[in-house]
């Protein structure tokens, strides 16, 4: 016999059901976003192989979108389908912040741009020269300061929202303070104890976020990794066991890029780090020659290094060595950031001026922006990401 | 995977993507409405589960059972959305001492069942859809949800009692606000 609310509720689940007229299938959008997220997938597959197997890659920090993907509730067949617009980079260049068409007066020289979110600083920490940092949020089209202390090193979340700050609050301490960006009223912090390297401004070397707003760090004296998901109340940063570095990215996969002898970068380690902090290797790529500085791309698909005649990009999943960008007659100068579809933004010079340069995967490069004259760099920063 | 590979199943004809989705979005729309207690949610979680069933089309032919294979995919998407949901209800809660919003229920709604299906866990809330709307037993919930049917009768128990338990307050609340 049934029971009375059980009754009940396959009664109202019917009618409910049937009261329910489903819309009509959107069978055109369906078959065009599944063509499209199989085509991603053919792309990456090494991204593909981590998603499904829930791993955490640490590595690169990402490149993200400043443009909002389409609505979800959108039951029309055509918003879904719309390629995003092209990220437009952030820049400061003469004393003006530039996103997109607007321009904003500014003295900062660092910029920092995740999903929307701008944040940008003047100078990086530097106790020997004694100069101060200070951070400024775009917001409302005004740059507002952010209540974090000078001389902090500052660190995007992934998705935007989250902002760390490295500071010295005493002669004696580092602290890692993280706020909710853009509303910065509030605060959690926590204060590191690194025995004989409490003050050096360099005892917590990289602050990164990975994709699910976990902060990773590395205290340099003790070369050790540490990942802090600060997002669970009550959690302290715990070490990473097993990695085979320290971190020097981390990105949206997740992958810790591995330095090599004397500093060189030879491979990158895709691994995941459990809520213990153990890390679990899931497959190496070997960068296609050692290289001092190597930038994977938000997805890990692809990465960019300075080669021996010319910078390189490298397609990961193909196996192949990588592609030298054929960048004419200019000299390269150096790489901004990684687009989400795997272009890469890079500056290039020539006797007179310097260039925003895009190249493709195929190492074909066009021209984004011109730059100005042969000292203009000093004057210029790119968002770090984005 | 819902496939029982030990027993050998008659061929059926592999339908198309289109097919399918024709023939079974009304079928999925409902349950995805009844899970989710919104039609924009539900149709969200219809477009997606398709969108992801399309890419991997082959290997949802492949199973046998396309529906039961599509099925999971959408429980599955499911759990995984209440789950973001939940961690970025604590996201908000990170750093900022914000009030709590308070739901004041509409006295109408008091002894709708309906409301208080909305208080349940997302799990517990997928299994009494399955049981009691897609009349499901007990073993294909649990192979459904890659459950053990222990926990299956554990999160029905757990949640009918859970009703029983708010559906008796409401009641003794509304008798005592009620004027003599």
């Amino acid at each position: 016999m049934t029971e009375p609310l059980e009754g009940e509720l396959t009664q109202l689940l019917q009618e409910r059901a049937d009261a329910a007229q489903p819309p009509p299938v959107p069978l055109g959008m369906l078959r065009r976003e599944g063509q499209a997220a199989r085509d991603r997938s053919r792309r990456r597959p090494v991204l593909a192989a981590a998603a499904a197997a829930g791993i955490l890659v640490l590595g690169l920090t990402a490149v993200t979108s400043l443009v909002s993907p389409s609505s979800k509730n959108t039951p029309t067949d055509s918003p879904r389908s719309e390629q995003p617009a092209r990220p437009q980079v952030p820049y400061i260049h003469q004393g003006l912040l530039r996103v997109g068409s607007d321009e904003i007066p500014t003295q900062a020289d660092q910029v920092l741009a995740e999903a929307g979110s701008v944040l940008v600083t003047d100078h990086y920490y530097s106790q020997s020269k004694g100069e101060s940092s200070r951070s400024h949020a775009l917001l409302g089209g005004e740059l507002t300061p952010l209540p974090i202390l000078e001389d902090a090193v500052v660190s995007l979340s992934q998705g935007g929202n989250l902002v760390a700050a490295l500071s010295h609050p005493t002669p004696d301490s580092t602290r890692i303070s993280v706020y909710r960006f853009p509303e910065t009223d509030h605060e959690r912090h926590i204060d590191l104890q690194i025995p004989g390297s409490c003050c050096h401004p360099g005892a917590v070397g990289f602050l990164g976020w990975d994709g699910d707003d976990r902060l990773f760090y590395n205290v340099d004296w003790l070369d050790e990794p540490f990942v802090w998901d600060v997002l669970t109340e009550g959690s302290a940063p715990v070490p990473v066991r097993g990695a085979p570095g320290p971190v020097i990215q981390v990105d949206l996969a997740g992958a810790v890029t591995v330095p090599g002898q004397y500093g060189e970068v030879t491979e990158r380690v895709l691994g995941d780090v459990d809520e213990s902090g153990v890390f679990r290797e899931r497959m190496t790529i070997p960068a296609a020659e050692p290289t001092e500085t190597i930038r994977w791309s938000p997805t890990g698909d692809f990465a960019a290094y300075r080669g021996k005649t010319a910078p390189v990009i490298d397609t990961v999943e193909d196996g192949q060595a990588g592609v030298p960008l054929n960048l004419g007659a200019r000299k390269y100068s150096h790489f901004v950031a990684f687009e989400p579809d795997g272009n890469a933004l890079l500056v290039t010079w020539t006797r007179n001026r310097h260039e925003l340069m895009r190249c493709e995967p195929t190492g074909d490069c066009a021209p984004v922006l011109e730059l100005g004259g042969v000292n203009a760099l000093d004057d210029w920063a790119f968002a770090e990401h984005g | 995977m819902t496939t029982d590979r030990t027993k050998k199943r008659p061929r059926q004809p592999v339908p198309s993507f289109d097919e399918f989705a024709q023939a079974r979005w009304s079928v999925l729309y409902r349950t995805a409405y009844l899970l989710t207690g919104d039609r924009d949610a539900g149709q969200d979680l219809v477009q997606d589960t398709l969108i992801k069933a399309f890419k991997r089309w082959d290997q949802v032919t492949r199973s046998g059972v396309p529906e039961a294979y599509v099925r999971k995919m959408m429980l599955n998407e499911y759990l995984d959305d209440q789950r973001r949901r939940g961690r970025r209800a604590l996201k908000d809660r990170l750093l900022s001492v914000r009030e709590e919003p308070t739901i004041v229920p509409d006295p109408t709604d008091r002894l709708d069942l309906w409301v208080l299906l909305a208080t349940l866990a997302p799990r517990e809330r997928a299994v009494l859809v399955l049981r009691y709307y897609e009349d499901l037993t007990e073993d294909q919930i649990a192979t459904v949800l890659s459950l053990s049917r222990g926990t299956v009768k554990s999160y029905a128990s757990t949640a009918l009692r859970s009703l029983r338990a708010r559906q008796a307050s409401a009641t003794a609340e509304q008798v005592r606000e009620e004027p003599r």
